[in-house]
Formats: C-alpha cells, sequence, structure tokens
C-alpha cells in the first residue's frame, strides 16, 4: 500500500496493488456526502485485435464490441445490475471511450452495499443468444442517435479523415451492421481478455471507509493469474489519410473540426505533451489570444470554437472546434496564424498567464468527487498518477512550448465540415 | 447538506444570498434578474449578458477582461439566461479559485467582486447606449444561440412540444427569443433592455464557496445603493391548464432517429406523491418505463419522464425508430395505466424513495448543485434544505400514488421525423 500525497494541495490518496491484480485507488474526502466508485478495465473501442498467452493467434473482433459489452455486462442469469442498484437508490451507470470501459456508481448512502454489487456484476458475465440479440436494438437506437448529432459526425469524421490505420477512427458504438456479427462467444473471448483483474482498476473517491472498502475488495475480487495480454496498435503512417471531408446534416450554421495529426507519444512522455500542446494552443488560438479576438470580432468564429489536444494509446492530435459560417476561411486564418507565430516568436509573459490557468483548472478538478475519481482511473491506465498533472504543469518552462510549435508540422491536418441539409 | 442558506434584502427587490462551505476550492457567484417570459422581452433579454459579460470601464475588451481573467487562475465570468418555469432568467456568474489557493497570495475574491459588479453596473457606454461594434458582435451571438437550437435533437424535440403544451403561457416562449427580434437589436432598444433589468425586476444574488462572502455583500450593497430601484416587476407561477382535447402535432425534418415526446398534465397538489409517482414511472433506471420499453422491447436507448412541480407537467421523451413510434407510445401510455390500476410494488416505492434520498443528499457537494437548489427554491417562494423536501417524498402511500398518476391527463404527443416517408 503507497500512500501519495501533494504538498501543493495538501491532499492524499491510496495505490494498492491488489493480491487479486487489481490497482485499487482510493482517495477519502472529508466533509463529502457522496462517494464516487468506478472499475474500470484498460479496454476501449481500439483494442481491436489481440491475444493472450493462451491464445495461439491474434484475433479481430467486430467494431463496437467493447461498448456491446458493457451493455451487457449490467445483466446475469437472475436479474439486472439495475434492479440491485435500485435497493440502495445508487446512481449506477457505465461508459465506454477508446481507450477504457468503466462501471460507476455515485451513492450518499450504502456504500458498502453498492461496492458489493458492483464488484460482483462486473466479474460475472452471464451472456445467452436472446440476451444479446436483444440488445441490438437498444445499441442500435444509441447508434442512430448519435448519427443525428452534427457534434458527434464532425468529430469522428475528423478523426476518419486524420487516421487511416488505427481503429480510433471508428466509431465507439461500431455501425448497426458491425454491432450484426456480435455473438455471445466473441462477447466471452473479449471478456476473458480485457477483464483480467491484472488489466483493470478500481478508483473511489469522497465519503467511504477505507478499511472496509479493502475488506470487501479481499473478499469480492477473484485472484487472476497475468496472461500476458497483447493488443496491436496498428502501425500509422504519419501523413494525414485525407485533408478534408464533409457531410451534409440537419444544422444552423456549418460545424467543422481541424485536425493536425503528431507522432504518437506513450506513458508519460504524452501526457507532459498533453499540457504542452494545450499550453501552446491556448496561447496561440485560445480566448485570450489575437486570433481569436480578431475572428471573433470580424465574425468568422463564435463562442463555440475551442481548441485542445485529443491523444491516447496510438495516437495523439490537437483538434480545433467550432461554428463558422466559412470553415475553409478558418482553417486557412489558423494555419496562417501558427505560421506568423512560428515566424514571429511566443509572449512569455502570456505563457505564464496561461500556465497559472492551467494549474488554477488543475486544481479545481480536487473539488468534485466525480472529476477526482475520474481522473485516477484515467490516469492510472494511462500510467501515471493524478498529481502527476500538478507537478507537469508546475515544471513547464517556455522553452518547452517554443520546441513544441518548432517541432508541429501545420500543413499535416485536416479540415471537417458538417453542413446544413437543404 | 445541513449548510443553512443565510439570505436577506440588500435593495429594493434585491437578494443577496451565501453558504460558506470549506470543502469548495473555488467561489461561485450567480447575479440572476427574474422577468417574465415574453416573446417581446425574451430576446432582448438575452442579449444583455452577452453584451455585460466580455468586458466592463476597466477592461474595456474581450481580450483585456480575458487576459485579466486568466491572470486570476482562470477566473471566469459568464452569461447566464434560461428558462424557469414562467419566468426568464439571465445575469451573470463568476467562478473563481479562493484566495487560500493562490500561488502568489493574490486576493482573487476582491478583485473577481470588483470585476463583476464593474460588468454588472459599469459597462462600457458609447454616446448614452451600448457601443454599435459591440451591438454587432454579441447580436451574432444571439442570433447563432437561436438558430443552433436544432442542433440537439433531443431538447429541441422537448421545446417545440412545450409550444404546444404551454400554448399562450410564458413558459411556451423560448427563452433565446427569435431571429426577428435578433435582427432588431440596436444600442438603445439593448440598453433600455439593461435598464429595465437592473432598476425593475427581482434580484437574487447567490454565493457559494469557502469564503465568507462579507465583503462581497458589503461591495453588491453599496453598488445597488447607487441604483435608481423603482416599479419592480412582480411575477406569478401558474399552474399549466389541460386541454379538453389532446393536441397532436408532428414535425418533419432532416433526422435518422425519430424523437417522441408526450406532454401530461396534473392539477393534482400532492406533490410529494406526484413526485414519487414520476420515479416509479420513468425516473430511475429501475422505472416501469427503462425496464419495459427499453429493456423488454428494446424499442428505445433513452425514455424517461420528468416532472415539472410548478406548471403540473410530466413529460415523457424518446428517440424511436419511425415504424416503432405507435408501438412506443402505446407501451408508454400503457405503463401509466399500469400505476393508474395499483400494478407496482412496494419495492418499486422503497426504490423510488432511495433514489430520492440519494440525489437530495448529494446536492451539497457542489457549489452548483447547492446554488441551483436554492435558487429553483427562492423561485418556488419555499425555501427548505434538501433534508426538509425529503420529509415530503418518504412514507408517501400507494394509494396517493395511484391517485397521482389517475391525475395526469394527456395533453399533447409531439413527433419529430425524417422528411421520408
Amino acid at each position: 500500500m503507497e500512500k501519495i500525497t501533494n504538498s501543493r494541495i495538501r491532499e492524499e490518496y491510496l495505490r494498492i496493488k491488489h493480491k487479486s491484480g487489481a490497482t485499487i485507488l482510493l482517495y477519502p474526502m472529508k466533509g463529502y456526502s457522496t462517494a464516487y466508485a468506478l472499475f474500470g478495465t484498460k479496454y476501449g473501442s481500439v483494442d481491436t485485435t489481440f491475444k493472450t498467452n493462451a491464445d495461439k493467434d491474434f484475433v479481430t473482433v467486430p467494431e463496437g464490441i467493447a461498448h456491446y459489452l458493457e451493455h451487457k455486462l449490467f445483466e446475469n442469469d437472475e436479474c439486472d445490475a439495475f434492479e440491485l442498484y435500485a435497493k440502495t437508490g445508487a446512481n449506477a451507470n457505465a461508459y465506454t471511450s477508446f481507450d477504457k470501459t468503466a462501471y460507476l456508481f455515485s451513492c450518499s448512502q450504502k456504500f458498502e452495499e453498492n461496492l458489493e454489487i458492483l464488484l460482483s456484476f462486473v466479474q460475472e458475465p452471464y451472456f445467452t443468444d436472446e440476451t444479446v440479440a436483444k440488445e441490438q436494438g437498444i445499441i442500435g437506437q444509441e447508434i442512430r442517435m448519435y448519427e443525428d448529432d452534427p457534434g458527434w459526425r464532425v468529430f469522428f469524421n475528423c478523426l476518419q479523415a486524420m487516421y487511416s490505420k488505427n481503429p480510433v477512427r471508428i466509431d465507439i458504438a461500431g455501425t448497426i451492421d458491425s454491432i450484426a456479427q456480435i455473438n455471445k462467444d466473441l462477447l466471452y473471448r473479449c471478456y476473458n481478455t480485457f477483464y483480467n483483474l491484472n488489466n483493470m482498476v478500481i478508483s473511489i473517491a469522497g465519503n467511504f471507509d477505507v478499511d472496509k472498502t479493502l475488506e470487501i475488495c479481499d473478499r469480492l475480487l477473484k485472484p487472476s493469474e497475468d496472461l500476458g495480454l497483447k493488443v496491436i496498435v496498428p502501425d500509422e503512417p504519419l501523413q494525414v489519410c485525407t485533408k478534408r471531408t464533409t457531410q451534409k446534416l440537419s444544422c444552423a450554421i456549418p460545424l467543422f473540426n481541424i485536425g493536425f495529426k503528431f507522432p504518437a507519444y506513450e506513458g508519460k512522455e504524452r501526457y507532459r505533451n498533453f499540457i504542452i500542446y494545450n499550453i501552446l494552443m491556448e496561447m496561440c488560438l485560445g480566448k485570450t489570444s489575437d486570433f481569436y479576438n480578431t475572428q471573433y470580432e470580424n465574425g468568422l468564429i463564435n463562442e463555440t470554437f475551442n481548441v485542445g489536444v485529443f491523444c491516447g494509446r496510438g495516437y495523439f492530435s490537437v483538434i480545433a472546434d467550432g461554428e463558422s459560417r466559412n470553415p475553409d476561411k478558418v482553417m486557412q486564418e489558423v494555419k496562417d496564424e501558427l505560421c506568423r507565430i512560428k515566424h514571429d516568436g511566443l509572449n512569455k509573459d502570456e505563457f505564464v498567464t496561461i500556465r497559472n490557468k492551467t494549474y488554477g483548472e488543475l486544481v479545481a478538478g480536487f473539488n468534485n468527487v466525480e472529476s477526482v475519481a475520474n481522473n485516477m482511473l484515467d490516469y492510472e491506465i494511462n500510467g501515471i498518477g493524478i498529481y502527476d498533472g500538478i507537478e507537469i504543469v508546475a515544471g513547464v518552462t517556455f522553452d518547452d512550448i517554443k520546441q513544441a510549435l518548432d517541432e508541429m508540422d501545420i500543413e499535416n491536418s485536416v479540415i471537417s465540415i458538417i453542413e446544413p441539409a437543404d | 447538506m445541513d449548510n443553512i442558506i443565510n439570505r436577506r434584502q440588500i435593495a429594493d427587490g434585491v437578494y443577496f444570498s451565501s453558504i460558506t462551505d470549506s470543502r469548495y476550492k473555488k467561489n461561485y457567484i450567480t447575479v440572476s434578474f427574474f422577468d417574465e417570459l415574453s416573446e417581446d422581452r425574451a430576446t432582448e433579454n438575452s442579449m444583455v449578458p452577452c453584451v455585460l459579460a466580455n468586458r466592463n470601464s476597466d477592461y474595456p475588451t474581450y481580450k483585456l477582461l480575458k487576459n485579466k481573467l486568466s491572470t486570476l487562475y482562470g477566473a471566469s465570468i459568464s452569461t447566464l439566461s434560461g428558462r424557469k418555469y414562467d419566468l426568464h432568467y439571465t445575469g451573470l456568474s463568476a467562478y473563481f479559485l479562493d484566495d487560500v489557493y493562490a500561488l502568489s497570495g493574490e486576493k482573487i475574491t476582491e478583485e473577481m467582486t470588483d470585476i463583476l459588479i464593474k460588468c454588472l453596473f459599469s459597462p462600457v457606454i458609447e454616446n448614452g447606449a451600448f457601443p454599435q461594434s459591440v451591438i454587432n458582435l454579441e447580436r451574432q451571438t444571439v442570433i447563432d444561440d437561436i438558430e443552433t437550437v436544432i442542433n440537439d435533437k433531443r431538447s429541441y424535440a422537448i421545446n417545440r412540444m412545450l409550444t404546444t403544451l404551454c400554448e399562450g403561457e410564458p413558459t411556451a416562449v423560448m427563452p433565446q427569443g427569435t431571429l426577428e427580434k435578433a435582427n432588431a437589436l440596436t444600442p438603445e432598444n439593448t440598453y433600455a433592455a439593461y435598464k429595465r433589468l437592473i432598476c425593475n425586476t427581482h434580484c437574487e444574488i447567490m454565493c457559494v464557496g469557502c469564503n465568507d462572502f462579507k465583503d462581497v455583500a458589503d461591495e453588491f450593497t453599496t453598488a445597488f445603493s447607487k441604483i435608481d430601484r423603482n416599479n419592480i416587476r412582480d411575477y406569478s407561477l401558474k399552474i399549466s391548464p389541460i386541454k379538453e382535447k389532446t393536441a397532436e402535432v408532428t414535425e418533419k425534418l432532416s433526422v435518422n432517429q425519430s424523437k417522441m415526446v408526450l406532454g401530461f398534465k396534473s392539477h393534482s397538489e400532492d406533490m410529494g406523491a406526484l413526485v414519487m409517482m414520476q420515479k416509479i414511472y420513468g425516473g430511475t433506471t429501475s422505472s416501469k418505463l427503462f425496464m419495459n420499453v427499453r429493456e423488454k422491447m428494446s424499442l428505445c436507448y433513452y425514455c424517461s419522464a420528468s416532472f415539472n412541480e410548478v406548471k403540473g407537467l410530466l413529460i415523457v421523451d424518446c428517440g424511436v425508430e419511425q415504424e416503432n413510434i405507435e408501438k412506443a407510445k402505446a407501451e408508454i401510455i400503457r405503463q401509466l395505466d399500469e400505476i393508474k390500476n395499483g400494478n407496482f410494488t412496494d419495492d418499486d416505492i422503497m426504490f423510488a424513495e432511495m433514489s430520492l434520498i440519494n440525489n437530495l443528499n448529494g446536492i451539497g457537494d457542489s457549489a452548483q448543485g447547492v446554488a441551483g437548489w436554492y435558487i429553483d427554491h427562492i423561485v418556488k417562494d419555499r425555501i427548505e434544505t434538501p433534508a426538509k423536501e425529503l420529509e415530503k417524498y418518504i412514507g408517501v402511500s400507494k394509494e396517493r400514488i395511484i391517485e397521482a398518476a389517475k391525475s395526469c391527463v394527456l395533453d399533447t404527443v409531439y413527433v419529430l421525423t425524417s422528411l421520408d416517408e
């Protein structure tokens, strides 16, 4: 058991490598009424080709299967996990992202009972042909809902334009056709591969008792043998796939995503670059930048304009998104501005201001039970600790930012546009 | 949440409330002006916070103000504008790190109070009105807000349904306003709307954070003492009348998935039973709508019910394939009939109670949650803690829940569906 402390915010939490194989992160927060717990696996929509020591060959599974599995795990042979949570009143949910799947609850009472429910159902898969088939209607409607969401579509079209091989280009829920190929055997194979406790993290923050929590973990976590999981991350070309992509959907003003593709980084280096490029982009294109103010006043962009880093296992990019009646002009102005700053240089005072702002936002995240629990899980899955972010921000120098801009290939970029349907 | 709200009047129709809680690392201040929703005033009222939030006499441009806020650890000034029952609230909020966490001893609270007050009471003025350049800029923000309502099909469908469900009532008015009125916004009519809001409407200042807010209260008291507050518009909230015949509206749009919204109305005064009934019907993941329309019949990804106790509205919404609309509608109505017929268990009642206990106990864990809770209850003229409110729900009998369900009448059915048929 490791106690991790941070002197800047005067807080601490526990990190336990449990004998079952799972990693447990416990962040008690005094005075809070709620507790928020996640049981997560390092398994997301990008993990489509994999094997363990027990398998002879790699297998490639249908798109959207991690998300499908998330839906199905809520059911066992007797009841639905939602029915169990109903008895405690907890708010329960689950989500699948590109690089992880997490099952969660928040509660202000009966924490131990809720934790028992969470740890039990995630470790007890139960799939039949009937229950798998039933879910196709529900997930089908989820997919259809996102098909109508211009903000979602413009983002995935951008990813497809940037990436030709990495499965990040695939919609997390898959497609109506891909989910039709999913059956119970495939679900069990994915479950047995990725829901091994050596690949899983339990993250809890807020109002709970550490000793009782560990007692429940000792009792319910089933020891797993490390099976030597291997996931293939396809070799992704450095260059973007398509420079421009458009789609028509029902919306009022065209939406755009402008994506800049970078080489992928791993572990702490990825997080450090995440911070560096976020600060750089905030300086160049953020709300206090000359670019934002000029183009806002010109009416080219509006308040929805935003820029940030999007990264994970095997991919790293910067995406500027927003609404504009002339998205191609926005793209040109963004590129021109980055070239101009590359030539004229960055402002050191602005760097200090933006770094302080980033620091303030990170500290504020420790205000909230839900964000502490989610961030602990997210950081752990990416191989770092929750306080590392604060320390990385404090340690970033002006030279780091200058170097990042020098290394950025401005032309390795794409634009995705959603135009209003006729 | 044990914190008791400290609320007092600081000027004619202006109230200052504060809640101090050492858990929060940030402080949150909202200043909201309340006007009855009306097509005449909604657009101009929405425009006012856009003009005020991005500049003041000390920081006359967007860039200068945003730069200043960045130096205060990413503090923010945001616009407030939206529908609260029959009312339109507009104003500004400030959210900032408490002084305790500043790296170099900056007095963030003092500076942010000053910035917020200057945004509200010392805006940039030219020739007795807002500058034309500012109006040109922010008018586009208002127009974009009106136009992009369509992007989120779920909330778009609910808003469209409300225009029929509450036809002729203030609630039916879109708080964003209309394009026609937005195009007619001028420095003069926006300034007149601004004066009307700060001089003639009810105002609530709500502070939640680890600060004691004593200096903040003094600053606001001084600021309002310089405003000529008069003819404060009173407001009243009215329950929505029930139509004699169910209205049915179908709208066609280029969409893949259809949206259906069913609006029921109740004139029962048994709020405890109505809220419990809504929970059992469609308020949780063990509710009748979730377990049947979604889980058993696989018709929808989401299908849930919400309840507006002031207006007496029970609203069910779902996303569904066009060919399944009638099937989903029949099942949604059938599940309400099940409750009317008493076909639910003591467990269902207990699950609803547990869900309410869980949700209400957690409200105190975020500053925004606390602020939202009390603003809502002040508007309803019923200030009470979540714990006190919970007493209304615990122990509601099955009979009362059945009666609450029986009091619900289907008033409006709205369907948004694809163009091709």
